[in-house]
C-alpha cells in the first residue's frame, strides 16, 4: 500500500514473520488488514466525501467520519 | 503529546483465558479529568505452556468499566506528567462493551504472537467521555493459561 496507515506483524507457530499494512477505517476506526493484489472493494471502499478508505461494514453507510463521532460523543457527557 | 505504556504485568493477576472473553488491558478517559487519546501500537501473546489450540484477541470499545487492577502507565518520557487516563488490567468482571465495535479481530495460534503499529495519526481514539475507552482482550476454546498484551498510547 502507497500510504498505509498501519502495519501488522506476526510470528506464526512455526517462527515465520507475517507482516501486512492495514488502513484504519475513516468511520469506524475498525482496522483492515491489506491483501496485496485484492479488489479494493474487498477491502471495503472508498468514501468520497471525506476522502479516506473505509471498512467493509462502512462503505454502504453515510459518511460520518469517527472525529465527529468523537465530538457527539464528548458533547453527552 | 506525552506517549505512555501498559501492559497486564504491571497490576493485578493474570486471569486464565476462557471461552468467553477476558478483559487483559482496559484504557479510557478518567472521570473528571477527561482527555481523548490514541492507541497507536498493541501487541499479543501468550504466556503459558505451548500447545496448538486457537485464540481470538480482539480490541473493542467500552463504555461502562468492569472489575480490574488499576494499571499506572509508564512515561516513555520520563519527564513528561502523569497519564491522566485510566488503565486496569486482568479483569474478572467484564466492562461493558459495545456491540459490534470491534476494531480489531484475529484469530491465531496460541504459539503466535502479533503486534499492530499506527502510522502517524492513524492511531484508534477514544473519546474525551468518563468511562469511554478501549479494551483488549481474548478468548479461547481449549487454551485455559494466560496472556499478555502490551499497549503504547499518547494522550491528544
Amino acid at each position: 500500500m502507497l500510504r498505509p496507515q498501519g502495519y501488522l506483524v506476526g510470528v506464526s507457530e512455526e517462527g515465520v514473520v507475517r507482516e501486512a499494512d492495514t488502513f484504519t477505517c475513516s468511520h469506524c476506526q475498525t482496522i483492515v488488514l491489506v491483501r496485496p493484489g485484492a479488489a479494493a472493494s474487498e477491502m471495503g471502499g472508498w468514501c468520497r466525501l471525506c476522502d479516506k478508505p473505509v471498512c467493509p461494514r462502512c462503505a454502504s453507510g453515510p459518511c460520518v467520519p469517527f472525529e465527529k463521532k468523537l465530538d457527539l460523543m464528548e458533547r453527552r457527557r | 503529546m506525552a506517549k505512555y505504556s501498559l501492559s497486564n504485568d504491571l497490576a493485578g493477576t493474570q486471569q486464565a483465558v476462557s471461552s468467553s472473553y477476558k478483559t487483559l488491558q482496559s484504557l479510557f478517559a478518567t472521570s473528571s479529568s477527561e482527555r481523548r487519546g490514541s492507541v497507536y501500537d498493541f501487541s499479543f501473546g501468550t504466556n503459558g505452556t505451548p500447545a496448538d489450540n486457537y485464540m481470538e484477541w480482539n480490541v473493542a470499545r467500552m463504555t461502562a468499566d468492569g472489575t480490574g487492577s488499576v494499571t499506572t502507565p509508564v512515561k516513555l518520557d520520563p519527564a513528561d506528567a502523569a497519564a491522566l487516563a485510566t488503565a486496569k488490567a486482568n479483569y474478572t468482571a467484564e466492562g461493558t462493551v459495545t456491540a459490534a465495535s470491534s476494531l480489531f479481530y484475529m484469530a491465531a495460534n496460541q504459539r503466535a504472537s502479533y503486534r499492530w503499529v499506527a502510522a502517524p495519526t492513524g492511531g484508534l481514539l477514544y473519546p474525551a467521555t468518563a468511562n469511554n475507552g478501549l479494551v483488549f482482550r481474548t478468548k479461547s476454546g481449549a487454551y485455559t493459561g494466560t496472556a499478555t498484551v502490551k499497549v503504547h498510547f499518547e494522550e491528544l
